[in-house]
């Protein structure tokens, strides 16, 4: 079995297999030696320094006891004693608790004698500590310090020597479990690197291996493919000896290389038979003859080709059948739509003749709408005026009541003085009197004094007459000034209505004024839409002439038409272009020339006028019966 | 008879009721302008009422209610007649005083029969003047009897 020969997939599978195997081995490896190392790391954080920091601290406790030993043995009071003596329980019970911590901890062999030599030194020292307070109490300070110096010293140094040795031997121990976890490091990395670098080497020599069993074959066939694909049927197909799937693509693709060939030389023959065929009709057709028809035997795709040919040429043949016929038709629609033309244009002219008529009478009515828009403006002004001059005048009466007024007031001045005058001429009247009776008892003697009198009293009733003729005066002055007053009263409300009168009248003329600019408008908007009629006429004018000529040429055309279609044959040919000119003549001969082109104006106003009769009748009733 | 025919006297004429009256020059005192006078209880309707004249009381007559012909609508126009009779002064009220008249006997006519039976000496007699008819009233006579009446009547 060799290797080329095994099928893709299996190569796959071998290889990845192969690399898998040689990487679980190296992480194996590496596993094992990274459990070694992290069981001494282990080892030395979990037993050797935790003995260390236990005994450190076991010691500090002996320590301090011996410290509050000595402190005991100096003068002191009795209630610093007591707390010494409590302290010392204290730190017993901290040299406990640190022994308790440290006691798990302790290894069979050396460091388990160790362990026993302290606890032998610590109960040496605690009895020599209680035999010290005893010495203490029966035999005083000087025995008790000489026995502390003394033996208890000793037993004291024998307690902190076993403790050091302890804690030296659990300090060596840490080192050297500490060289060994780093001599299996090493050990390790060299391991993994060689394994790392074997496993490299092998995973190039298998995807080298995989490259030239897979790859380089598909592109060789890939090539040929390519080869196939642009038309080389004699191209080589390579690799057809192998044995797994590319040697059966190999295989397919010759197969599918030999069918194109064979497919290829059956084309050919056919194409032989449709060229002769097809092209003895396209002659026939370039000719002219539309009656020609495919009559060969012609297989497959080729048949469907000579029926499309057959029903081509027979459609060709109906269309130019039909076209000669429209044709035809067209002739005589042209010289219709000639002769309707030319009516147009006849009444579109009187159209525009009466559209200029109607512009120039609107231009009058402008004008004389516009004067009277100007008049009644100038109406308005001067009825402004009117009002004003109404106005002063109402204030001018006014002005004459006050007066009249005044008048009156002084009147009545007047008249109050005339009484006063009048008292006093009837005061004087009075003494003249008394005076007269006075002189009439003196008898004789009063009588030149009499005549005094009576002069005086002359005089006091022409005084009085005279007050009295002029109050009656002021009277009569009254009174008329009143009249006035009333007079001028019954004027101030006449002007005020002729100011209403003119207000009114005002409002009328600016109403007249307005209608009359509104009117002006309207009549230029009907201006602008005549003059956009005539614009319009004259382009209708145009245009019917344009279309007049159009439909000539569209005559002419549809001869040339006709003679062009006479080409092609047909078969039956009653629609020969001779046969299509008569009728045409007809339709020519038969509508009557319009009437005499020039129509003068006033002949057209006349018609309008008339109501279009006599321009109808020169056409003939048949076209117009609409208008 | 002549010789009282020549003599004449003076009058003075005033209007009451729109009618001249005259009355002897030398029985008045005084002619004054009308005041307001003060009523006077039980008293005839023609007394008017008194007024104070320089400090004496004056009683005052109302010549038209006198002659019965209802009262007078008393104005500042109107004018009061002092007359003394003897130690006795009293106000007549009336419409005006006119003029000052010389009268002579010959003029002065009695009043006539037909007032006889009627006439308590009131009149002294009519005259005609510029063709005018005065009526002289004995202008004493009728305080007097005014006075005598108020004490009737009291």
């Amino acid at each position: 079995m060799n290797f080329k020969n095994l099928s893709v997939s299996k190569k796959l599978v071998g290889v990845f297999a192969l690399v898998l195997a040689v990487t679980i081995g190296l992480g194996l490896f590496a596993q094992t030696s990274l459990s070694k190392v992290n069981d001494v790391a282990a080892d030395v954080s979990g037993n050797w320094l935790p003995s260390v920091k236990a005994l450190g601290q076991y010691e500090y406790a002996v320590t301090r006891l011996r410290a509050a030993q000595s402190t005991y043995l100096l003068p002191l009071a009795d209630e610093t004693r007591a707390r010494l003596i409590k302290n010392i329980q204290v730190y017993r019970n901290q040299a406990d608790t640190a022994w308790t911590k440290y006691k798990p901890l302790v290894t069979t062999g050396t460091e388990q004698n160790l362990a026993d030599k302290i606890v032998a030194a610590r109960e040496a020292y605690e009895s020599s500590l209680t035999k010290n307070l005893e010495i203490f109490k029966t035999e005083g300070d000087r025995a008790a310090t000489t026995f502390a110096q003394g033996e208890s010293r000793d037993k004291f140094n024998a307690l902190v020597e076993a403790i050091d040795a302890d804690v030296q031997f659990n300090d060596q121990m840490s080192a050297q479990r500490g060289a060994e976890g780093q001599s299996v490091f090493g050990t390790a990395r060299l391991w993994i690197y060689i394994a790392l670098g074997l496993a490299a080497v092998f995973c190039g020599a298998a995807g080298y291996a995989l490259v030239r069993a897979i790859s380089a074959p598909l592109t060789n066939m890939t090539e040929a493919m390519g080869e196939l694909a642009r038309g080389n049927l004699n191209a080589h197909v390579p690799h057809a000896d192998q044995m797994d799937e590319i040697g059966k693509l190999a295989e397919a693709m010759t197969t599918f290389k030999n069918q194109l060939a064979a497919a290829e030389e059956a084309k050919e023959k056919q194409t032989q038979v449709i060229v002769s065929s097809i092209g003895t009709g396209l002659d026939h057709l370039a000719k002219g003859d539309l009656t020609h028809r495919v009559t060969d035997d012609l297989t497959g795709a080729f048949a469907k080709l000579k029926e499309d040919f057959n029903l081509a040429m027979t459609r060709l043949q109906e269309t130019v059948k039909n076209v000669l016929n429209s044709t035809h038709q067209i002739d005589n629609n042209a010289s219709e739509i000639s002769t309707a033309a030319d009516d147009l244009s006849r009444r579109t002219e009187q159209q525009a003749a009466s559209l200029e008529e109607t512009a120039a009478a609107l231009e009058e009515i402008t004008a004389t709408v516009k004067k009277t828009a100007a008049n009644a403006k100038e109406a308005s002004h001067s009825v402004a005026g009117a009002k004003d001059a109404a106005e002063n005048g109402g204030r001018v009466v006014e002005t004459a009541v006050r007066a009249m007024d005044s008048i009156a007031q002084s009147s009545k001045q007047i008249t109050d003085i005339i009484g006063v005058i009048d008292e006093i001429a009837f005061q004087t009247n009075l003494l003249a009197l008394n005076a007269g009776v006075e002189a009439a008892r003196a008898g004789e003697a009063g009588k030149g004094f009499a005549v005094v009198a009576s002069e005086v009293r002359a005089l006091a009733q022409r005084s009085s007459e005279a007050a009295k003729q002029i109050k009656a005066l002021i009277n009569t002055s009254s009174e008329h000034v009143g009249d006035g007053v009333k007079y001028v009263g019954e004027t101030g409300q006449a002007l005020k209505r002729i100011v209403d009168q003119v207000v009114q009248i005002n409002a009328l003329v600016g109403e007249m004024a307005q209608a009359a600019e509104q009117q002006s408008t309207g009549i230029e908007q009907v201006n602008s839409a005549v003059g956009q009629m005539d614009q319009v006429t004259q382009q209708n004018a145009a245009m019917v002439e344009e279309s007049t000529a159009a439909a000539r040429n569209m005559a002419g055309e549809t001869k040339t038409l006709t003679e062009l279609i006479g080409f092609f044959s047909v078969g039956d040919t009653h629609f020969a272009a001779p046969a299509a000119a008569a009728p045409r003549q007809t339709a020519r001969s038969l509508p009557p020339r319009p009437a005499p082109k020039p129509v003068a104006r006033p002949a057209a106003k006349m018609a309008a006028a008339g109501g279009g009769k006599p321009a109808a009748a020169p056409t003939g009733d048949d076209d117009w019966t609409e208008f | 008879m002549s010789e009282t025919d020549t003599q004449s006297r003076q009058y003075i004429t005033f209007i009451a009721n729109g009618q001249e009256f005259a009355a002897n020059i030398m029985a008045i005192r005084e002619i004054r302008g009308w005041t307001d006078t003060t009523p006077l209880p039980h008293v005839p309707d023609y007394v008017r009422g008194v007024i104070n004249l320089r400090g004496i009381v004056l009683p005052v007559v109302d010549l038209k209610a006198r002659l019965g012909l209802g009262m007078t609508e008393a104005t500042a126009k109107h004018v009061i007649i002092v007359v003394a009779d003897g130690s006795r002064t009293t106000g007549i009220l009336v419409d005006a005083v006119s003029d000052i008249i010389t009268v002579s006997n010959a003029d002065v006519q009695p009043p006539p029969d037909v007032m006889q039976c009627g006439n308590d000496g009131h009149i002294d007699g009519i005259a005609v003047i510029d063709g005018r008819m005065v009526t002289l009233l004995a202008i004493s006579h009728m305080t007097a009897i005014g006075i005598d009446n108020a004490m009737l009547a009291a």
